[in-house]
């Protein structure tokens, strides 16, 4: 396996809220290598997209990164300033944004918002048009000439979706984040964004974090997945590994909730309960209270992360204990 | 596609169009003055005082025989110049002030935003009151007191403007893309406000040029033979209901330049706006 060239460990972001501290991400740790493709799931309000803006040091106020470390290519990127932080955003890292429909800037071509974004490089207006333009080209907008012309609101969901990739790599940045990047595009504009991504990561080297709550998105295009709920990492490993021996029962319940097979043979399953209020976490496992096969001890302790192998956690219970040995 | 749009949206709009032709004839009156005018603005004539506007003269003498028409035109010059010095100054604060508060928030928007409201607070003709007492009346004075206080107005509307415009997604994206804050004020922001910066500047030009001639009808601002409108308009008080014409004329001169400021500006906020 290549290099890792982002290592989150203990990931802490914490919002000051009127109601109190809530903790959003609690000691989250992953990491990616050259050219992986690691996935974050979770149900919305799990903390992924805050981990995502973590690594960027974006988080919005009032929220704060309390502790970890965030070390992309040996350097800490929680140890820099403000100013050396800009030199990572855009260049080194970068991020695709939920909704394409109001991630452009409206008052500008879009083909302006590329080439304003290659120009931060320092690359003279007129090579900066024509890298615009072949990015443009890279990210299969059709007819680049034109709709480079055309400003954001003139364009499809998915041509906006396809400028928003093509400004956000326009400087070759080694770690792309992508935030529910499909999430706003029907399903045949998906698939065909995930090809890109896709392409992208093969031909430029490029490592990719992808955000979703779309398993199918993850089996498309991950090599490694972290499930994430109520702000922590509840299982991670081989994207093959977790489908098809997920350890957690929240991932087992995740997988079940899919939709698969032909129609009429499978109900689809969901999971009963809701998404515990992240102020207000119950006592030990925060899942326990949705979970069928939960134990004693998990509405007392949280369970540890667990490493079964080398990129393989689990944070549960019923593994690692008595019991997951005796089944 | 898009120039020849907006062209196309400007060939449209009705309001702008009668808003441009208005504007552009008083333009064009205030820089042809001296050929368009009879007279001088301060020939006078005593013994053709107070004649009603007639085939001699358009709009009437006043009470030294001036031909009210010339004085009108010259007083063009005068309303455009003060018109343009307030709004330039108070939009460059407003906008300014407005930015940094919305953007940067925290401290520094409650230290700005006291400022604003104080200023908000002091009343207009007040504070222009005491300045010309204190320095004696002038023009350059009044425009300058009316500029101070008539910014806060622009600063609000840029700073709630600018909270919405930063949380956008885009705003978010350029963050990411490695821009600087001063970037995304200037590149993001500021372009985004722009619209309704167009729209204050134009309705707050009749506005400026209204309230310093308010301020020379009192007799703070140009001083006599000025031909300043509002100045024609207080020496025409006196012979009111024998001479109205002389109150008549300055007053509808300001209406049509303030009707075509507004009708224009409206008209350029629709064209402006890409999304309509």
């Amino acid at each position: 396996m290549a290099a890792k060239l982002l290592e989150v460990s203990g990931l802490e972001v914490q919002f000051d809220t009127s109601s109190g501290p809530v903790r959003a991400v609690r000691g989250v740790s992953f990491d990616i290598a050259e050219g992986e493709v690691l996935a974050l799931v979770g149900e919305s309000g799990c903390g992924k997209s805050t981990t995502a803006l973590s690594i960027l040091r974006l988080v919005p106020r009032p929220g704060e990164i309390t502790g970890g470390r965030i070390v992309f290519d040996g350097v800490n990127l929680l140890d820099l300033d403000e100013c050396s932080m800009t030199q990572y955003r855009g260049k080194q890292i970068s991020m695709i944004f939920q909704n394409p429909l109001v991630a452009l800037n409206p008052v500008y071509r879009s083909g302006f918002q590329v080439q304003e974004a290659v120009m931060l490089d320092k690359v003279p207006p007129d090579r900066a048009w024509r890298a615009a333009l072949n990015v443009l080209k890279q990210v299969r907008l059709p007819d680049p000439e034109d709709r480079a012309r055309s400003y954001p609101h003139e364009l499809s969901g998915g041509m906006r979706q396809r400028v928003m990739i093509g400004m956000m790599i326009s400087r070759f940045p080694r770690l792309l984040i992508a935030d529910e990047p499909t999430t706003a595009l029907d399903v045949t504009i998906q698939a065909q964004i995930l090809d890109l991504l896709d392409d992208l990561r093969h031909e430029k080297r490029m490592s990719l974090l992808i955000i979703t709550h779309d398993l199918g998105v993850v089996a498309d295009i991950a090599d490694r997945v972290g499930v994430m709920y109520a702000g922590a990492l509840v299982e991670t490993g081989d994207v093959t590994e977790v489908f098809e021996k997920p350890l957690h029962p929240y991932t087992q319940l995740l997988l079940k909730a899919l939709p698969r097979g032909p129609k009429n043979e499978l109900r689809l399953e969901s999971i009963p309960g809701g998404v515990p209020n992240l102020s207000n976490l119950p006592p030990g496992c925060p899942f326990h209270p949705r979970c069928q096969r939960r134990l004693d001890i998990c509405s007392k302790v949280e369970p540890e992360t667990l490493e079964i192998h080398p990129g393989r956690t689990v944070r549960c219970h019923l593994v690692g204990g008595e019991s997951f040995w005796k089944r | 596609m898009s120039r020849k749009r907006t062209y196309l949206k400007a060939a449209k709009n009705g309001m702008f169009i009668t808003g441009t032709v208005l504007f552009l004839t008083v333009l064009l009156v205030a820089v042809f003055a001296d050929r368009i005018a009879p007279h001088k603005y301060d020939e006078m004539n005593i013994e053709k005082a107070f004649i009603p506007p007639g085939r001699a003269y358009l709009f009437g003498t006043d009470e030294f025989g001036r031909c009210l028409f010339s004085r009108i035109i010259y007083g063009s010059r005068i309303a455009l110049k003060i018109g343009l010095m307030v709004v330039a100054i108070q939009i460059s604060v407003g906008v300014s002030v407005g930015l940094l508060a919305g953007y940067f928030g925290g401290k520094l928007d409650m230290i700005l935003s006291f400022i604003t409201d104080l200023t908000w607070a002091m009343p207009p003709v007040v504070l222009s009151l005491a300045i010309v007492t204190v320095l004696g009346p002038s023009l350059e004075r009044v425009v300058v007191s009316t500029a101070l206080v008539s910014w806060p107005g622009c600063a609000r509307m840029v700073r709630s403007k600018t909270q919405s415009i930063k949380n956008m997604p885009f705003v978010e994206a350029a963050r990411a893309l490695g821009e600087s804050d001063l970037s995304i004020i200037v590149r993001y922001i500021l372009p985004n406000t722009l619209g309704i910066v167009i729209v204050l500047t134009t309705l707050q030009l009749p506005g400026a040029i209204l309230s310093t001639t308010g301020l020379s009808f009192l007799g703070l601002g140009s001083q006599p033979p000025s031909p300043d409108w509002g100045l024609i308009l207080s020496e025409g008080v006196n012979y009111v209901s024998k001479a109205p014409w002389i109150s008549i004329f300055p007053g509808l001169a300001l209406i049509y330049t303030a009707v075509g400021f507004n009708l224009m500006g409206e008209g350029l906020r629709d064209i402006l706006d890409p999304r309509t």
